[in-house]
């Protein structure tokens, strides 16, 4: 807006300038609307753009010059129309804002902030006193309305932390080294002393994943289904939670691993090592995608915002580093005075971390369409200090929250212009009921990704190969057998009482497993059995009215 | 075509050059026809093989002479004899004319001719004609029996080509028409004649000549390429040929007719064997040599007369045209229809096209909904033809009889607009657009008359009121002066009067006390209601005019008339000496009510108006409000010419302003001159305002004058100073300034300054955290980036810096350092990374097996196996160091392999439409989920081509577009 003002001044300036009226007049007239629109569009293209746009003239053909041209102005269409849509978006964020220079947003502690908020969102700044059983992880779900605890020496609790409800609360006795809510509020998986168990809202154990074996780090990939842990033996381990199955077993061969994140842009995971790199692991490739030195000492936590586009490690070297992870460069790099325990990256681009027994939260660590990232000298906010141990921090969704664990319990603690204000109830709804979380979940699986679809460019989906015909033939399988027919063996096995078809419906026929196969095999039957009749009655006829009830089936 | 060719040559050439090139040129078709060698043959046979040569020779006996003559000539030329000489071996049996044979077997290449058949059909053709003294039985039975052939070959043309023939002749193929006949008959006794005259032993090709000349002259009379005759003259013949049967001494007299005959049937369609096709059946043939029926003889006068009329008027084709064959006439008839087709199919083009591209069609199709819907929401009588009960019936009667109403219901409008209605249904869309303005554009050119005497009326009504109010008033205003001078007192009843006239002025005007002042002041209507403002505003004014009445004081205008309200009202207020502009102005109004009568002759209605009738009557409407108008300016000159006087000196200053565009309209009335100086003097009230603006505008942003502007350009001046001010105001104010200056900064300039991380934008920013600190805020940034894995001095400097704010770290920095020192994770990383480059980049394979083709095992020189190394080396491509993605990242290492799983959700081949990687990949971008568009964007992507509603899907009936 304050770029198209002044260029609206300087036309009319022009106007008074020149003798030539009555065109300018026209001119202006209509380039006043267009300057303007110009202007919405381009702002809506940075905002919901969906990458550069073609050039339409040059194309030849002329139906598809045509096709590409509409295509065109579907692009704009949708990107104006969801650029107007903000009118919906009822809530704004706010950040605390120094009223003097002097003033400083960091020494604000909470005390003053609960004062001046309203009751209903003072009510959310709470601790829980724990200090029994340990250091505490804790995590929110998706929507951010239940809170599950962990404690290291076997504490176990989830809670509806809104209406301070307990929902289970387990004493595992063994120790627990990661605490993860699965893709709703209605299961959720303890890596604990040696295997990974999986446990309902009620807190009944579900699933003993034993091939999961000394966890210290777990990740749930939700749009995947996917539960990927690594432990002290470094494999990382990807298994499908909505089937069961295993879908890969990784040796990172980096040892134990420190820290573990998703990308959840991509779905990529990034792990901290000892060694000070991060790597990038996805489950179609057994080496690291992307290997990169972070830090000199072991990288103890790390995190990666929402858009996927920069990711901030923080290391024992007493260093935070923020990496734009499209790029692969450093933007950043700060101190921290002690090594930093955890780091999470909420919503509107707040990094929180928690080093010591203090948390601090940075503003505008990255701003996104900034040509180059700005250091920043001081923290946004700050709490702790009070000799609790910061174990892990996480930023409640859709809230300006932010979930302080620690060694005495769990702190709630209010930072003004961390959440997103608006939520999208397709996505994830905060104020969801039964119904909708079921409907959501069926949706959910129904929508679910395959494992395969995970790469580093999440858009590559039926992109075009850009293989050569060289590698490709090199790449072919040559031991393959040739269009291997799935009911081939069923077919070569005659008839009688034991032909393979029926042995196989015998066997696995009542199984409820519709594959291709098994669509082709009741083909196959139905076929044989209209064939079959038709040759009883053929008998019947020739055998006559009287003889035809002797025909053999 | 042995024969022609033959006579073609030298000896026959010279008497009758004119006759045989025309000759040969029609009857190439016959020609044609005789080259066929078997029905040549056969013919032969059928004629008698035996008497052939006999006939041939007898037959060209008289000829042959000349031809002897000829032809030894030729013989004592050197090129020709030898060839001649070997025919002569061939028809060395021949007794008598071997050199007449030469000449016709010399065009023929045909050797294999038999004595027989060297006499060809064409010679016969020719020598048909001539009496042989031997032969001339033989040649009647010939005859016969060509004739017999002939009617057969006539039925089997008949079956091929029917319809011409029927159509053609009246009396079916073989008929010939009582009237040739008798033509016919005429001729023949010609014939007679001057064959008698003729000795046989004349030379019979001088009358042969004569007879081809005669026919080719009759032939060349009667257009040369009309059909009629040609097909006439056969028939003629065959009827000749009859007559000549019937009269039995005839024999030898019949024979030049004949071979006429023959000469004319070349041109007729040939048949197979050579004979006429059109020789046609006599009313004698059919055994009815008189017909007695009145009728049948009209009908065959009509037929003579066609068939004379065709022989002898030039030009007029009596007789229809030969129709075509029915297959080319098939094809003419499909063409045309093609055409016919295509052109109303092409209407439908747009309309396919469109619906072909169209992203979403709707069925069923929208016109014949659209239809329905005007068809329902209708209310219509149920019977429209008859009223419904007798209060209908009389009521009808009478508005009948009052002519309000036709007997249909429906008047003579009606009518028209439904058949209008009709019409434009047939049409499309651009058609009926066409149209309308077309209808629109004559109608205004029709009415622009109308309108202007109307305006001119409306002008000399107002004008005459006042010039005659105040006339009026003048008046009375002297008779009461003098009534005062004279000493008299208002009488009571004249005061009673004024009284009454003020009490219904009361009455009718809005006052105070009133109704609706009451409203109006109740419910606080002024406040939104303009119309309200006014009323009260007026109710004022009346108010102190009314008071002033009471007071006895005079008021300007005592009468106003209430039809004239609204126009007098905003008169009341000018005074006196205002009048005179007030009079101007109905001038100036004047003149451009005659002014504007252009008539755009481009224009599409144009033509109508054009026309000679519509000009009279325009030009009729147009003298009268002249007249009017020119009547009614003499009255307002008239009234104050004495005024007019100074204005009249400005008049030829003004006339070059801007608005003296109408030097024909000066021309022709030249008293307009002084109405046009006032449209001027507007213009320049409307300059004056611009230089005011102007004026505003000059201290701020020195802006040079703007005189010329129009009124239009005044507005926007104004518009741009209230634009201009609150930047002006604004550089008042001290912090406003960065963003002015941001305004003045080119864009490329701005982009700079945001690289150096001081833009105008970011100002903002920079205020929050204010300061000194901030100002080298990019520097330590920049080296802290650099510094945080160097060892070394930078890494120390970095440390300085913030050492002010940050000691703790300086010394945990320090201790790290030391703390990290064993393990040099920056050297592993970097060796890793070497290590990955190497791997993937090119390699080379030694695929040198050893111990093949060389020897190996012990006792092999390490020279040997040296040599042997490198024999066989296969290249493996990799990535290159410079090529990998990580090349210009130091701490990264970026996987080149392949993700093979991947790729199972790659497309293997561009598909088909596109050309480009670009545009397919685009192309996959669109957003469709619910989830990230707008419900608006997801219908219309989700939305399915083809929607089918409830109801009738019907063809469309017309072109949509």
């Amino acid at each position: 807006m304050d770029e198209s003002h002044p260029q609206q001044v300087r036309d009319s300036q022009a106007t008074s300038n020149n003798g030539a009226i009555a065109i300018k007049r026209a001119r202006t007239e209509l380039a006043g609307p267009t300057d303007a629109q110009i202007q919405r569009r381009k702002e809506a293209e940075k905002e919901y753009g969906r990458g550069r746009k073609i050039h339409v003239k040059g194309i030849r053909d002329k139906k598809l010059r045509g096709n590409l041209k509409s295509l065109e102005s579907k692009y704009k269409d949708a990107t104006l129309r969801l650029k107007d849509s903000e009118i919906l978006h009822e809530n704004t964020s706010g950040f605390l804002e120094p009223e003097t220079s002097l003033e400083r947003t960091y020494k604000v502690r909470q005390d003053d902030i609960i004062r001046d908020v309203p009751i209903e969102a003072a009510k959310k700044r709470f601790d829980l006193k724990l200090d029994v059983l340990g250091p505490y992880v804790c995590d929110y779900t998706k929507n951010g309305r239940d809170l599950l605890l962990g404690g290291r020496k076997g504490h176990v609790a989830t809670m509806d932390w809104r209406e301070g409800k307990l929902g289970c609360e387990l004493q595992l006795g063994e120790t627990v080294r990661d605490a993860k809510w699965l893709h709703n509020n209605q299961m959720f998986a303890v890596a604990q002393k040696k295997y990974v168990y999986i446990y309902d809202r009620a807190g009944v154990e579900v699933h003993c994943l034993k091939k999961h074996i000394e966890v210290t780090n777990m990740e749930f990939l939700p749009y995947h289904y996917l539960l990927a842990t690594v432990g002290n033996p470094g494999y990382l381990k990807y298994q499908d939670v909505s089937t069961g199955q295993m879908v890969i077993e990784i040796p990172t061969k980096l040892g134990s691993p420190t820290s573990l994140t998703q990308n959840p842009q991509n779905a990529i995971l990034h792990m901290g090592h000892q060694n000070g790199t991060v790597t990038l692991w996805s489950p179609n490739s057994t080496t690291p995608l992307v290997k990169l030195l972070a830090h000199r000492g072991p990288v103890r936590a790390l995190a990666v915002d929402r858009e996927g586009r920069y990711m901030v490690s923080t290391g024992q070297d007493l260093k935070m580093s923020v990496w734009d992870i499209r790029m692969f460069k450093e933007v950043n790099s700060y101190f921290t005075r002690q090594p930093a325990s955890s780091v999470a990256i909420s919503d509107r681009g707040l990094a929180a971390v928690g080093w010591g027994t203090s948390t601090s939260i940075w503003r505008g660590l990255f701003t996104k369409h900034a040509l180059e990232q700005e250091k920043i000298q001081s923290p946004y906010m700050a709490w702790g200090g009070e000799g609790k141990r910061i174990e892990r921090v996480r930023w409640c969704p859709y809230e300006d929250l932010l979930g302080v664990s620690h060694d005495q319990g769990f702190s709630s603690i209010i930072v003004p212009g961390a959440g997103e204000p608006n939520f999208d109830a397709l996505e994830a709804n905060p104020y969801e009921n039964t119904k909708q979380r079921q409907e959501g979940e069926v949706k959910s699986l129904l929508n679910k990704l395959q494992p395969e679809m995970i790469s580093l460019n999440p858009e590559y989906i039926a992109n075009l190969d850009t293989q050569s015909a060289e590698q490709k033939k090199g790449e072919k399988d040559l031991d393959k057998k040739p269009n291997a027919d799935p009911i081939a063996d069923i077919k070569n096995r005659g008839r009688g009482k034991n032909s393979s078809l029926r042995k196989y419906l015998r066997k696995k026929g009542s199984r409820n497993i519709v594959d291709e196969r098994r669509l082709k095999i009741e083909e196959l039957r139905k076929s044989q059995n209209t064939r079959d009749t038709k040759k009883l009655k053929e008998t019947e006829a020739e055998l006559g009215p009287a003889l035809g009830r002797f025909a053999r089936k | 075509m042995p024969g022609r060719q033959s006579h073609g040559a030298p000896p026959s050439k010279k008497p009758k050059p004119r006759a045989n090139t025309k000759k040969r040129a029609m009857n190439a078709f016959s020609i044609a026809s005789h080259e066929n060698p078997e029905i040549f043959k056969i013919r032969q046979h059928r004629l008698g093989a035996q008497e052939g040569p006999e006939s041939a020779a007898e037959t060209t006996t008289m000829r042959m002479k000349r031809m002897k003559k000829e032809s030894r000539k030729k013989q004592r030329k050197g090129p020709a004899k030898g060839r001649f000489e070997e025919l002569d071996i061939d028809h060395g049996s021949d007794s008598e004319g071997n050199e007449w044979k030469l000449g016709q077997v010399d065009s023929d290449d045909d050797s294999d001719l038999d004595s027989d058949e060297a006499f060809g059909e064409s010679d016969e053709e020719r020598f048909e004609g001539y009496a042989f003294s031997g032969s001339t039985d033989k040649k009647s039975k010939k005859k016969s029996k060509s004739r017999t052939k002939d009617v057969n070959l006539n039925e089997d043309d008949e079956m091929s080509e029917s319809d011409s023939e029927l159509e053609e002749g009246d009396l079916g193929e073989g008929a010939v028409d009582l009237a040739t006949m008798l033509d016919m008959a005429e001729e023949e006794e010609e014939e007679e004649k001057r064959l008698n005259g003729k000795a046989l032993d004349k030379d019979l090709s001088e009358s042969e000549e004569e007879g081809s000349s005669e026919s080719d002259e009759e032939s060349s009379a009667s257009s040369a390429d009309d059909d009629d005759d040609e097909t006439s003259d056969p028939a003629k013949i065959a009827a000749l040929q009859r007559m000549i049967a019937n009269l039995p001494q005839a024999d030898e007299t019949t024979r030049p007719s004949k071979q006429r005959s023959d000469g004319a049937s070349e041109y007729n369609i040939p048949s197979d064997f050579g004979l006429t096709s059109k020789t046609k059946l006599t009313l004698e043939d059919l055994g009815l040599p008189s017909i007695n029926d009145p009728h049948i003889k009209k009908s065959l006068k009509f037929i003579e007369s066609d068939s004379k009329g065709a022989g002898k008027r030039k030009g007029v084709t009596a007789k229809l045209a030969v129709p075509l064959v029915k297959r080319q006439q098939d094809r003419l008839d499909r063409s045309a229809a093609y055409e016919k087709s295509k052109e109303t199919l092409d209407r439908w083009t747009d309309t396919v096209k469109h619906n072909r591209r169209a992203d979403h069609l709707m069925f069923p199709l929208p016109d014949h909904e659209m239809a329905a819907v005007k068809k329902n929401d209708k209310l219509v009588p149920t019977n429209q033809t008859k009223p419904f009960n007798e209060l209908e019936a009389t009521i009808q009667s009478i508005l009948e009889e009052s002519g309000l109403a036709t007997t249909n219901g429906k008047d003579d409008e009606d009518h028209l607009r439904e058949f209008e209605e009709l019409e434009t249904k047939k049409m499309s869309l651009e058609e009926v657009k066409a149209r309308r303005d077309q209808l629109r554009m004559a109608r205004e050119l029709m009415f622009r008359e109308e309108a202007k005497s109307k305006r001119i009326k409306k002008i000399k009504s107002r004008s005459y009121r006042k010039v005659h109010r105040k006339q009026r008033e003048k008046e009375e205003r002297l008779n009461q002066e003098a009534l005062a001078e004279g000493g008299f007192v208002p009488s009571e009843d004249e005061l009673e009067e004024q009284d009454r006239r003020r009490a219904t002025e009361r009455m009718g005007a809005k006052h105070r006390g009133s109704k609706w002042a009451k409203a109006t002041k109740q419910i606080g209507r002024a406040a939104w209601d303009e119309d309200a403002r006014d009323g009260i505003t007026d109710m004022a004014r009346r108010d102190e005019d009314l008071r002033k009445r009471v007071e006895g004081r005079a008021v300007r205008k005592e009468f106003e008339d209430n039809s004239d309200a609204s126009v007098t009202d905003s008169e009341e207020d000018i005074s006196e000496d205002d009048d005179a502009a007030e009079q101007n102005r109905l001038l100036q109004q004047l003149q451009k009510a005659s002014a504007s009568e252009l008539v755009d002759e481009s224009a599409p209605g144009a033509r109508l108006s054009n026309m000679k009738f519509m000009r009279k009557a325009e030009e009729a409407r147009k003298k009268q409000n002249d007249a009017m108008v020119e009547d009614i300016r003499r009255d307002l000159v008239g009234e104050e010419s004495g005024s007019e006087d100074e204005e009249q000196g400005d008049i030829g200053r003004r006339i070059f302003g801007p608005n003296s565009n109408k030097p024909l309209e000066t021309s022709k009335t030249p008293k307009l001159n002084e109405f046009e100086e006032r449209e001027g003097s507007d213009a320049d009230e409307d300059n004056m305002d611009v230089e005011i603006h102007g004026l505003d505008n000059d201290p701020r942003n020195t802006s040079g004058s703007t005189r010329k502007s129009t009124k239009g350009s005044s507005k926007k001046l104004e518009l741009a100073v209230s634009r201009n001010q609150p930047e002006v105001g604004s550089e008042g104010g001290a912090w406003s300034k960065v963003p002015l200056k941001s305004t003045v900064v080119s864009e490329a300039e701005a982009k700079r300054r945001r690289h150096k991380k001081n833009s105008a934008v970011d100002v903002e920013e920079l205020d929050l955290s204010k300061a000194s600190v901030i100002a080298s805020k990019p520097k330590p940034a920049q080296k802290s980036k650099t510094a945080a894995l160097e060892i070394g001095s930078d890494s120390d400097e970095s440390d300085d810096e913030n050492a002010v704010k940050l000691p703790f770290a300086i010394r945990d920095q320090e201790l790290i350092k030391r703390a990290f020192a064993g393990a040099d994770v920056v050297g592993e990383f970097e060796a890793e990374k070497k290590q990955t480059i190497e791997d993937d980049d090119d390699k080379i394979i030694d695929n040198t097996l050893p111990g093949w083709g060389a020897w190996t095992g012990d006792g092999v020189s390490k020279r040997e196996k040296a040599r042997n190394k490198g024999r066989f080396l296969t290249k493996v491509e990799g990535v290159k160091e410079q090529n990998r993605k990580d090349a210009k990242l130091d701490r990264v290492i970026i996987s080149e392999k392949r993700v093979k799983k991947n790729g199972k959700y790659l497309a293997s081949t561009l598909p088909h439409p596109f050309e480009t990687r670009q545009q397919y990949e685009r192309s996959l971008r669109v957003p469709v989920g619910p989830e990230w568009t707008t419900k608006e964007t997801y219908q219309e992507a989700t939305k399915p081509r083809i929607l089918l509603k409830q109801g009738i899907i019907a063809p469309m009936s017309k072109p949509l577009l």
